[in-house]
């Protein structure tokens, strides 16, 4: 915040420097209340325009007439002093700080920086330190719990993993929800090229938001509602992310500053599901080598198995000789090991994840000159996941510089480059997990080689990899990488003037903004994957987005008490697409996974382009700093959508009145306050296509693969596709308003925040499912609504504020509810993801998402029914369980205590489910901790409230009790086999609190010159949740469905390390 | 300072400008979304091509075939939907069951519509008449299938081409059986004539594309008059007049295949490209041998039985004192897999789906003679029609012997010697004859009964017999499932849940039970 105040500041008086008699007066400003430098502060002569600002030590030189009287200090959030010069030429000055809220300076949509007290909507602001506390490198997680009305969904603890940001609630069912990334004045792509579809087998694809190094962030500006985000038209209906990298228009003239901050983290597994260690591979209480359960016989009874104990005679003791207390292993025969071992437990989980590294380094250069600034970023993380195989490295650079030509003048550009490498494993249902947290505490999964001796391409597990692969073969064998390069950045020219008048100024703007990337996946599954020959998938993403902006800013002091601003501008956007793959199978032989040794080949290739050509305007007018009126308009023209239905013209308007202004409400106790609301509308544009042909398809249904494939003896044949678009097809459109306060008390002792929105989406974009004696099956039309209520509350109090002790912390909570009103005629529900049965989807009156499968059969009473065993049975498919959480809280605390800075996040989801195939599945496979006790007790009760059927009653009709019928321990599987194929026994409320981070720092140097901060941090140590075992927030999916569906996901992690920074 | 804002006036108004003209108007937006990836539009034979292709495997071959050759005994259905279907659980009804060949039978009438517009005048290949013709043929073909098995549906809101690709009816209304059985009798009628032009549009005629014919106009022509043939008689019993309807069929018929050579066999099934009653058991294992057929062999001591049943071991059964001769007993099966006797065409990985055979032609000219009493005739054209039908069994048998698939998992064992055709004449002699002489219309409604069991696709046309007898009155043919008979197929859940008029007609989807369609004799 104060850098941005400093920058505005340096506009002002930092390069006017007038040669006249003159004398040099110089200084530090420094902090009343902790003796700090502060940078930035405008130092001037009173009533010239001779000025300047401090550096970053707080230091100032100037050179003033010899007639001077006074200087004039001034900083955002602190008050204005004047100081009598005399015949004084050093002057050290304390600064008070004032109400902070009040004359925050914050980006607004289009660049326009704007008193935070003059807006009628909410947006919110995160720090670069605060960002960046615990080192975490990626931006997504790293906002996690520091916004309100803002949900951050992660995928898991891997390097790059995705992560889906949603600023409060969805607008699209089944299409973009996430919100437009600006980086220093350019949009640029932050979603995944890939989406990951229903989300239960491959790997994950990451977010294009991976690209952007929060090491190199200044602050980020959240702009949460419709009409914070108006001027950018449709593709800000999902809010926006403003983000502010490190320029060198904070660096002070003279000697270039240097920055170096490097972080060390290792990452663990965050929790571990309990697994049972008594009972061996097997079924039914007999040992069997191939089974993917164990049910098998206690692990100390082997040696006495018949086939294969060392004590009884069997074919292989007979082969063999009797082996006492020994047992003989299928697979250490196929390994080539001694088939016969000490039957023992093994930590098989445990011992296969790594413990990760994470490394990374930023350094900065920057320098301020007379007439311009430059900044150097370089950044790089090197990181090594808990997975084997998988990791991350990144590589940033940046430059920025600007100039400024002449008194009306200025040009500057800034341009950054990243590389960076991902290497993933596959996830969910047949993905890497699903054979590492089954697998039998009698396997000796890391021990017992996963393939045969001799043939590295045949697999050896404890159970059949015709689905699933051996982990340790897969990490070996199969390979899934993501690299991508990748160029974002501007140049920009400006133009201003006051017309020689003291109350006018107009500033032109055209800036051309690009961000060209190209993302090459490769996947390869290894010969001997799925017991076939493997198959291997390049595909390549080549993307360019050219942004042309150009902006006139006009502002007016019409009198003292009346401020009125006018922006027009011209956005010109043009996208293009480029895809090809390259996909082949059946690799000719073993030991050579490369496209060029399959036998089967297809490729494919795609151009897409898009252009978006916008037209916008802004009126402000300020009345006495005390109400304030923001009208926009934004008429978008795009290629997308239909012709004659490209055009769409969108308005916002917003008052803020500070109430506190006015004599009647001025008071010592609440010193601030504010009223704001607005009204906006903007709409998204749809994809639409002319309806086209395509070579048809054959399989599904009956069919297990492709019964017919083109070309026919030759023959190619082209149909119309099933999927037709709509030619009226419309923009849809949200029309969001907007109430809110701003109070603060004491002076800034609290500062209370509160905001309640609602958005009304409609016509929303889809594929609707069409009567197919239409002879198509689906219509790309407008066909359903939405509406959201949120609440957004930020609290901040201040209690202890001196010299050597503070303590500040703050809440931000959020409500959402997104609920479905309706959906195309016939349409009941929308899929988002998952199997046929259960699956993520959006159903009328429903909050969105729910999760929908096979629940407990009940009676009409709602009471669960069992059955004469007193097992639970399964009943219809409906609706089983909410995504949504009631609410989220962050809380953010931080103490200084002299030079010690303790901070610490925590964040806390309360409400909420979703579905959790790997805690079922433990409990079906007898894996987890808790079958092996149910299957130890003498009987146990199926544990929901439930009713037996008792009999029928005069009308026929059947009369209930209550359950009280025991299952035996001996059927324990069959109890968890009967669980397995009710979805709802996998439903987990997901509510959690998690530590996210945590940290301490300290400067050891603090001389000016050099300034050494050291700094220890951990990330998501502490998560408690009702899930036990397992990460609430790995989940599957890179889209819609995110954060409701698990089964076998990846892990999550927690991160402990240390940090240097050093300023120089 | 003027200087510099006549700069910025140049330059905004330079930009504002050019980009009004260069970017904003609709045609070069058009060209920006202008879709490189698809052809917006292909010539009519790539059309056509898959018009046979889905007509055949899909519509014919596929999901109808597989159900009611459950309901027509030829097979049992023993496992999970086949099951129910069996049992009339659930799935005869339920209108999720035919969704799948519903859009598939919508769609390809949809594709062959916009063949026919293309290729009439104004249409972009006006002057393709062959062309038309063909499409004509396929159109009138797929209404009869939505026809017969759905009774009234939607058909002339249905299934039409639209300029933009979007439905010109977004709930297409119901018309009446009588209605679509016109506009299928117009489509031949106008096929006929087409079938006789050329294909003089630059685009040049179908050759290869035609996977049915390759091109051959004349058996386009045979293949029309057969149909014309066969939906004539579905027609007998709404006719004022059965004598000339009769005569009808018998000309028709005599226009048609005149040898096996000729009838429309889609023979394009190889190691890759699949039978669909082959690719539906390779993928589901869900049926098994009918017991009902087995004694109908039995009792006519048909050769046929020592051919067309395998074990659970992958070996022909000989006969019934075969030790592993074990029928699924119709509708009192168990729900079980590798257990009974699977017929041997389950196996037919390669066997061609018979669009129209020339057997059903002899059979429906000698149904049709025998109608109207001239027995002797009728004889002759039945023994040319059942050893036809033998032929092609052993066809079909012979695909399953050498079936890729199948030989590749240790393949099936053959234990006896294929019929030949003398052995099928003498057959006929011994065995069909004394039968025909005591009912004649009765054993030729058999023998086609049991010539359409097979691989071939012909159990949807054995199920429009079947109701058709029990709709005049005539139970020439002994079904053994006593669970009761579906006399329809239920509208698809993609109308059924969209489409209001189908959605109401489809109600709990209990009427398929109850109401015959209208050429059976019922209202609907």
């Amino acid at each position: 915040m104060k850098k941005i105040a400093l920058l505005l500041a340096f506009f002002a008086f930092g390069l006017q420097v007038l040669m006249a008699q003159t004398k040099e007066v110089s200084g530090k400003v420094t902090s009343a209340e902790d003796g700090g430098a502060i940078p930035g502060v405008s130092v001037s002569v009173k009533g010239t325009t001779i000025g300047t600002v401090t550096d970053m030590d707080g230091v100032f030189r100037l050179k003033v007439p010899q007639d001077s009287k006074t200087l004039v200090l001034s900083f955002v959030g602190m008050t204005t002093q004047e100081i009598d010069l005399g015949n004084q030429t050093k002057i050290n000055a304390k600064m008070v700080s004032e109400n902070i809220s009040v004359d925050e300076v914050v980006v607004t949509a289009m660049g326009i920086s704007k008193e935070k007290k003059a807006l009628g909507y909410a947006v919110e602001n995160v720090g670069g330190q605060e960002l960046t506390q615990a080192a975490n490198t990626n931006l997504g997680t790293a906002i996690q719990g520091k916004v309100s009305g803002i949900e951050v969904s992660s995928s898991s603890g891997m390097p790059g993993a995705s992560t889906k940001i949603q600023i409060r609630g969805a607008r699209s069912f089944t299409g973009n929800n996430a919100p437009l990334y600006i980086v220093d004045g350019t949009p640029i792509s932050s979603t995944p090229d890939v989406g990951t579809g229903n989300s239960v087998t491959g790997t994950d694809y990451a977010d294009r938001a991976l690209d952007i190094d929060p090491g190199d962030i200044e602050s980020i500006n959240i702009l949460k509602g419709q009409a914070a985000s108006a001027l950018y038209g449709m593709r800000a209906s999902n809010g926006v992310v403003v983000i502010t990298t490190k320029s060198g228009k904070g660096a002070g003239k003279g000697k270039p500053q240097l920055s170096f901050t490097t972080n060390f983290a290792f990452d663990v597994i965050s929790t571990m599901p309990e697994f049972q260690n008594e009972f061996a591979q097997g079924t039914g209480g007999a040992y069997s080598p191939s089974a993917s359960t164990s049910w098998g016989p206690k692990i100390a009874e082997l040696a006495n198995d018949a086939k294969y104990g060392g004590n009884t005679t069997n074919a292989n003791t007979n082969r063999d000789g009797k082996k006492p207390g020994m047992y003989y292993v299928t697979q250490r025969a196929k390994a080539g090991l001694d088939p016969w071992v000490v039957p023992a437990v093994y930590d098989n989980a445990n011992e296969f994840f790594n413990t990760g590294l994470t490394q990374s380094n930023a350094f900065n250069i920057a320098q301020g000159f007379d007439k311009g600034n430059f900044s150097l970023s370089l950044g790089n993380t090197m990181s090594n996941g808990i997975v084997p195989s998988t990791g991350l490295d990144r590589y940033n650079a940046k430059m920025s510089a600007e100039a400024q030509l002449s008194k009306s003048w200025k040009v500057g550009f800034s341009g950054n480059f990243v590389t960076s490498k991902l290497t993933k494993q596959s996830s969910a249902n047949n993905g890497i997990v699903a054979t590492v947290y089954p697998a039998p505490p009698s396997y000796d999964l890391a021990g017992i080689p996963s393939f045969v001796k001799g043939d590295p391409y045949t697999q050896n597990t404890y159970r059949s990899t015709s689905g699933f692969d051996a982990a340790y073969w897969a990490i070996d064998n199969n390979k899934f990488t993501e690299r991508s390069q990748r160029f974002f950045g501007n140049a920009y020219a400006e133009f201003n003037t006051n017309f020689n008048t003291e109350n006018h100024k107009l500033v032109v703007k055209y800036q051309l903004g690009d961000d060209a990337y190209a993302t090459n996946y490769s996947d390869v599954w290894g010969y001997g994957h799925a017991n076939g020959k493997g198959e291997v998938d390049q595909y390549n993403y080549t993307i360019n987005e050219m942004n042309s902006l150009l902006t006139a800013a006009y502002n007016w002091k019409v009198n003292d008490d009346l401020v009125f601003d006018a922006v027009l501008g011209n956005e010109w956007v043009e996208y293009g697409r480029k895809y090809t793959e390259g996909y082949g199978k059946d690799f000719n032989f073993s030991g050579w996974n490369h496209i060029d040794n399959a036998s089967v080949y297809q490729a494919s290739d795609s151009y897409r382009t898009e252009r978006t050509i916008g037209v916008f305007g802004n009126l402000a007018l300020a009345y006495k700093s005390m109400l304030y009126l923001n009208v926009t308009g934004r008429n978008d023209l795009v290629s997308t959508m239909p012709r004659d239905n490209r055009s769409f013209f969108y308005p916002s308007v917003s008052l803020g009145w500070i109430f506190t202004e006015m004599d009647l409400f001025k008071n010592d106790i609440l010193t601030y306050g504010k009223l704001r609301s607005s009204y906006a509308e903007v709409g998204q544009a749809g994809d639409y296509y002319a309806s086209y042909y395509s070579t048809p398809v054959y399989g599904g249904g009956f069919s297990s693969g492709t019964p017919i494939l083109y070309p026919i003896n030759g023959v190619v044949a082209y149909t119309p596709y099933a999927t037709v678009y709509d030619p009226s097809l419309k923009p849809q459109n949200t029309v969001s308003y907007e109430f809110g306060a701003d109070l603060t008390f004491l002076k800034g002792l609290v500062n209370l925040s509160y905001t309640y929105s609602r958005q009304n989406v409609k016509d929303q974009i889809f594929e609707v499912p069409l009567a197919s004696s239409t002879g198509s099956s689906k219509l790309v039309t407008n066909g359903g609504s939405i509406h959201t209520n949120s609440h957004e509350v930020t609290l901040g109090v201040n209690p202890i504020k001196t010299k050597n002790f503070k303590w500040d912390f703050a809440f931000n909570f959020s409500k959402i509810d997104n609920y479905v009103d309706k959906l195309a005629p016939g349409v009941n529900s929308i899929f988002l993801g998952g199997f046929t049965e259960p699956q993520v989807r959006a159903g009328i009156g429903d909050k969105f998402p729910v999760i929908y499968g096979v629940s407990y059969l009940r009676n009409d009473a709602g009471q669960i029914v069992v059955d004469a065993d007193g097992m639970p049975q399964s009943g219809e498919e409906k609706v089983i369980g909410t995504v949504s959480p009631d609410f989220r809280l962050g809380f953010n605390t931080s103490f200084t205590v002299f030079k010690f800075r303790l901070s610490a996040l925590f964040d806390w989801k309360n409400g909420g489910q979703m579905y959790s195939g790997t805690a079922g599945l433990l409990d079906y496979y007898g894996k987890s901790k808790r079958s092996g006790e149910y299957r130890k007790s003498d009987s146990f009760l199926f544990e929901k409230p439930a009713v037996k059927v008792t009999g029928t009653d005069a009308n026929g009709k059947q009369t209930y009790a209550t359950n009280d019928i025991k299952i035996s321990g001996a059927d324990a599987q069959t109890y968890f086999s009967n669980l397995n194929n009710i979805s709802e026994s996998m439903i987990y409320d997901n509510s959690f609190i998690k530590m996210r981070e945590i940290s301490l720092n300290y400067p050891v140097v603090d001389k000016k010159g050099l300034k050494v901060n050291l700094n220890v941090f951990a990330r998501n140590i502490i998560v408690w949740s009702e899930m036990k075992g397992l990460d609430p927030e790995s989940t599957q999916g890179n889209n819609n469905m995110s954060g409701a569906f698990e089964r076998f996901s990846l892990p999550g992690a927690a991160s402990y390390g240390f940090g240097l920074n050093l300023n120089f | 300072m003027k200087k510099y804002i006549n700069i910025t006036k140049g330059f905004l108004a330079t930009l504002a400008l050019s980009a009004l003209v260069i970017s904003c108007s609709e045609d070069a937006m058009d060209d920006v979304n202008k879709d490189l990836n698809h052809t917006q539009d292909a010539p009519s034979k790539f059309i056509i091509a898959d018009v046979i292709t889905a007509t055949a495997f899909s519509n014919i071959g596929g999901d109808i075939n597989t159900y009611t050759s459950a309901y027509v005994e030829h097979e049992v259905g023993t496992d999970n939907q086949l099951y129910r279907a069996e049992h009339r659980q659930g799935e005869p009804s339920a209108s999720s069951t035919f969704n799948n060949v519903w859009g598939g039978l919508y769609g390809t009438l949809k594709n062959a519509r916009l063949v026919i517009e293309k290729c009439s005048a104004g249409g972009s290949q006006e002057g393709n008449q062959i062309t038309k013709g063909v499409a004509e043929v396929l159109a009138a073909y797929n209404s009869g299938i939505i026809a017969d098995m759905f009774g009234n549906t939607p058909w002339t809101q249905a299934a039409l081409p639209s300029k933009t690709g979007a439905p010109t009816y977004m709930n297409p209304k119901i018309d009446t059986q009588e209605e679509i059985y016109k506009g299928i009798m117009k489509y031949l009628d106008d096929a006929i004539t087409d079938l006789q032009g050329t294909d003089a549009h630059a685009t040049g005629p179908l050759g290869t594309y035609d996977l049915l014919y390759g091109g051959n106009k004349a058996k386009w022509l045979k293949f029309a008059y057969g149909l014309k043939a066969r939906y004539t008689m579905h027609l007998l019993k709404r006719s004022a007049n059965a004598a000339t309807t009769l005569q009808t069929v018998i000309d028709c018929a005599d226009k048609s295949f005149k040898s096996a050579d000729e009838q429309a066999a889609f023979a394009i099934y190889d190691a890759s490209n699949l039978n669909p009653t082959f690719d539906f058991q390779w993928s589901r294992d869900g049926l098994a041998a009918s017991e009902s057929m087995s004694q109908k062999l039995i009792e006519r001591k048909d050769p046929r039985l020592r051919r067309v049943f395998v074990g659970a071991d992958w070996a022909q059964v000989t006969g019934a004192d075969d030790p592993n001769f074990y029928m699924a007993p119709n509708g009192e099966n168990d729900q079980v897999k590798y257990t009974y006797n699977t017929s041997v065409f389950v196996f037919s990985q390669t066997a061609p789906t018979l669009m129209m055979s020339y057997h059903e032609v002899l059979f429906l000219k000698a149904e049709a003679l025998c109608r109207l009493n001239k027995a002797t005739e009728a004889e002759a054209v039945l023994k040319n029609a059942v050893v036809a039908a033998i032929a092609n069994t052993e066809n079909s048998v012979a695909a399953s012997m050498n079936a890729p698939a199948v030989n590749d998992n240790g393949g099936l064992t053959e234990t006896s010697d294929a019929i030949s055709e003398t052995e099928a004449m003498d057959y006929f002699d011994t065995s069909v004859k004394p039968l025909f002489t005591a009912n004649p219309l009765k054993e030729t409604m058999n023998q086609k009964y049991l010539a359409f069991f097979g691989a071939s696709g012909e159990s949807t046309e054995c199920y429009n017999d079947i109701r058709r007898l029990k709709g005049l009155g005539e139970n020439l043919i002994k079904l053994n499932n006593p669970n009761q008979f579906p006399l329809r197929c239920p509208y698809g859940n993609d109308d059924t849940t969209t489409n209001p008029e189908v959605k109401t007609a489809y109600g709990t989807g209990q009427y398929i039970y109850t109401e015959p369609v209208w050429w059976a004799g019922g209202t609907r």
